[in-house]
């Protein structure tokens, strides 16, 4: 099995954060990106070929994943591949959709031939073992399997939400339906049948039928079709951190040591490109409290029920409450952050202000916050 | 710019380990850690790595293993290239209790470099460069390289001057330097406080290849048995040396107070600063561990802490390693605790050096001074075993040699 994780994404509700970057390498919980999580979950599933599909903003995205190796992937078998839009002698290939991508990328599969795919969105938080739900799908002798999570019925409507029978077999799919029939909802992850899905794939192509996206087009096809196609349940912690609000919460509740993610596991960890930086500091007066704090931080303010990334430097009486800050941002004094998402590369300048209230603050990459509109100055 | 393949490096890591013991008894000098997250061995091959040396030979007569473990391929310092790479050469010496090779009697480190000579020849480098770890500093290799063909000198060796010291008993090989910077002269002598403008020999070398075989060639052809640097400390003075003025932080770690307090010095920015943030980032090998997690009962100050730990308790002026617990109401004060100690609650912790993978029971006290840290061996359990004895009672169980060896070789 091989697999695609769909890393295309703009991820446009994110704002600011995914302004320069691609959703899936915004980063989270301290020292991760998004993508992190789909990367390692292939990596302990012991899969050795991964095409990364990317479209929107790559370039951050290109740069982090490298040659895999961060993530154990660098096999001189399959490997990571970056897979970008390109033109051709028929024209340029933007991705139209999820399906669209995986159709463009054909050549790219068959050079590995594999018996299944395995396609992914790289902008989930979860830990899964594709394996099991590999077996899953040589057990039901399905032709697709849809990975499903039990959501909370009146959230149904947000999702793509599949109705099955006793043996799990999917009888009827609804995308984000008004009156959802049940709450299984699809995470974004499909095992199927390389073979049959490159022929769906393929003759829709030819003979003009829209086949550009998995949940409208190609799964509804597959049912009509009469193809096997089941609903592999899944149990463990699983976000989607489609909005600052949602990546906001989703972080705070990792400070939590024992957070359902289970992130200190050895057996299954999370990879990361892991830069090289001295061990954090927190001077005398520094009062750190329900926090995270990475390597090569130097603190010396109060941090309450935060995340402190890589080489953030925090002045003394500065205090920050509830937020998130990326890595390499620079705090002066007396600085106040509450409620807030700041990106990487920010600066704060002494006394500046940055209050979230009934909503997220969110300071973007690079940002200058105070200094020349101080009332000082 | 360097020209490919103009300098090779040469680790002498055959430094004594006894000076250092209990801390060196199962591990080379060079792969002590250091500072929450480094193991000596990382500061002279990013030093040399930085300065584009691509070929770097590892002698020793240790047992390679926990070298090995840190560095395999040295892809973390870009040496899992097509060119050059990491070269190891270990041969057991007399004190290993694996003595006579062929038919030589192998005392001192000399045979080692002699019998792999075909690596200096090999590697067609015009300049070598060598380097311990004993010695610890960050260096510009480069630097050193310019001065030396600027000067013409036949061997530059690099030196710190030192006129104030307060840590005591260091005995260090200094020196005499005239005013043009040529070395007159060397001598073991010992460091305190009122020892007077001293420069200290950093045993960093460098000189052509061609001088450095025929050094090598010239003791054994004399059937001498001696360690590489006694060849060198003669070489220095009987040939037109250079001295190289180094002026960054330098500690000698040549006994488990100065392994201490080198870590101490770390917490003060302009020493931290100097070692480990200045031009060149130092490397070392890369784990993916969780951000540290500090709890709402945890109050740390003045401390450096590595990433992957639980801190529920105080912390004051140490140096905490990867992947370390510490429980609520214990006290760890002046400390080093390395990595994967956890340290159970009610526990109370001043001026103590924990080895890999210690655990401390809940409610011991161990209490050192600043010039004698107990030290704590790897893997051992500590516990207090009656609340009311005044003194706590110390049962060490180590958990013997396979375990030891297992955990060297998958930590």
């Amino acid at each position: 099995m091989i697999a695609m994780i769909l890393a295309g994404g703009q991820g446009s509700r994110l704002g600011k954060l995914t302004r320069t970057i691609a959703k899936p390498a915004v980063p989270f919980g301290g020292k991760y990106r998004i993508i992190d999580f789909s990367l390692s979950n292939c990596s302990n599933s012991g899969i050795r070929t991964i095409g990364v599909v990317t479209q929107y903003q790559p370039l951050e995205l290109n740069s982090h994943i490298g040659n895999g190796s961060h993530w154990g992937l660098d096999h001189k078998d399959g490997g990571v591949t970056i897979l970008q839009p390109h033109s051709s002698l028929d024209g340029e290939k933007w991705f139209e959709g999820t399906a669209h991508a995986i159709y463009q990328n054909i050549s790219y599969i068959d050079s590995h031939n594999p018996t299944y795919l395995l396609i992914l969105s790289g902008d989930h938080i979860y830990k899964m073992d594709y394996e099991h739900m590999l077996h899953f799908h040589k057990r039901k002798k399905a032709t697709a399997t849809v990975a499903v999570i039990h959501v909370p019925l009146e959230e149904a409507s947000r999702f793509g939400i599949m109705n099955t029978d006793n043996t799990d077999r999917i009888i009827d799919f609804e995308e984000k339906p008004a009156k959802p029939k049940s709450n299984l909802a699809s995470m974004g992850i499909y095992i199927f049948t390389w073979e049959v899905l490159r022929r769906y794939l393929t003759e829709s192509h030819a003979t003009g039928q829209n086949m550009d996206d998995f949940g409208k087009n190609v799964i509804p096809s597959f049912l009509a079709n009469g193809e096997n196609v089941f609903a592999y349940s899944f149990n463990g912690y699983w976000k989607d951190v489609g909005t600052i609000e949602s990546l906001w919460e989703a972080n705070m509740a990792f400070i939590n040591p024992d957070h359902e993610l289970n992130i200190r596991d050895k057996s299954w960890r999370i990879y990361s490109k892991n830069p090289v930086a001295p061990p954090h500091y927190l001077a005398t007066g520094a009062k750190v409290k329900e926090s995270l704090i990475v390597d090569g931080c130097y603190i010396s303010g109060e941090i309450n029920h935060s995340i402190i990334s890589q080489n953030v430097k925090i002045g003394a009486n500065s205090v920050i409450k509830d937020s998130i800050v990326m890595a390499n941002t620079v705090i002066g004094k007396n600085v106040t952050i509450d409620r807030a998402i700041v990106g990487e590369h920010a600066v704060f300048a002494d006394n500046a202000q940055v209050v979230g209230d009934k909503s997220i603050e969110v300071v973007g990459y690079n940002e200058i916050v105070g200094g020349l509109n101080d009332e000082e100055e | 710019m360097m020209r490919r393949n103009k300098i090779c490096g040469i680790l002498n890591i055959t430094e004594s380990r006894l000076a250092t013991y209990p801390l060196t008894m199962n591990r080379p000098v060079a792969s002590l850690p250091f500072c929450s997250r480094y193991r000596l061995i990382d500061f002279p091959l990013t030093n040399l790595t930085t300065a584009g040396v691509e070929t770097i030979g590892i002698f020793t007569h240790d047992n390679l293993r926990s070298i090995y473990d840190h560095v395999r391929s040295g892809k973390e310092w870009g040496l899992d290239s097509i060119h050059g790479g990491l070269f190891f050469f270990s041969e057991p010496s007399l004190d290993s209790g694996r003595g006579n090779q062929g038919g030589l009697n192998l005392e001192g480190d000399i045979y080692n470099y002699f019998n792999n000579i075909e690596f200096f020849e090999k590697s067609e480098s015009e300049y070598t460069v060598i380097m311990g770890t004993r010695m610890l500093c960050n260096v510009d290799v480069q630097a050193i390289l310019r001065n030396h063909i600027e000067q013409g000198a036949d061997i530059t060796v690099v030196y710190k001057s030192v006129d104030q010291f307060d840590d005591g008993d260091q005995h260090v090989s200094c020196l005499t330097i005239d005013e043009d910077g040529r070395v007159r002269g060397l001598k073991s002598c010992e460091l305190h406080k009122n020892a007077g403008k001293m420069f200290i020999n950093m045993e960093i070398y460098i000189m052509k290849t061609r001088l450095l075989t025929k050094l090598i060639r010239n003791v054994v052809a004399e059937n001498e048995h001696c360690n590489l640097n006694d060849v060198l400390h003669k070489a220095i003075v009987n040939l037109p040396s250079n001295g190289f003025e180094y002026t960054g932080y330098l500690k000698t770690i040549n006994s488990v107070g100065a392994y201490y307090q080198a870590n101490m010095d770390m917490l003060q920015d302009s020493n931290l600063t100097a070692l480990l943030k200045g031009s060149q980032t130092i490397h070392t090998k890369v784990k993916n561990e969780a951000p540290t997690y500090y709890a709402r009962s945890s109050e740390v100050e003045d401390s450096l802490v590595a990433n992957g730990c639980l801190i529920y308790g105080e912390v004051a002026h140490s140096v905490v390693f990867r992947n370390v617990t510490i429980e609520k109401n214990t006290v760890v004060n002046s400390s080093v605790i390395m990595q994967g100690s956890s340290i159970g609650s009610g526990a109370e912790l001043h001026y103590v050096i924990l080895d890999k993978q210690v655990r401390i029971e809940p409610n011991t006290k161990l209490i050192g001074t600043k010039n004698k840290p107990i030290v704590i061996e790897k893997n051992s359990v500590i516990s207090r075993i009656s609340e009311d004895s005044q003194s706590p009672e110390i049962r060490t169980a180590n958990q013997g040699n396979d375990r030891e060896n297992y955990n060297t070789l998958f930590s």
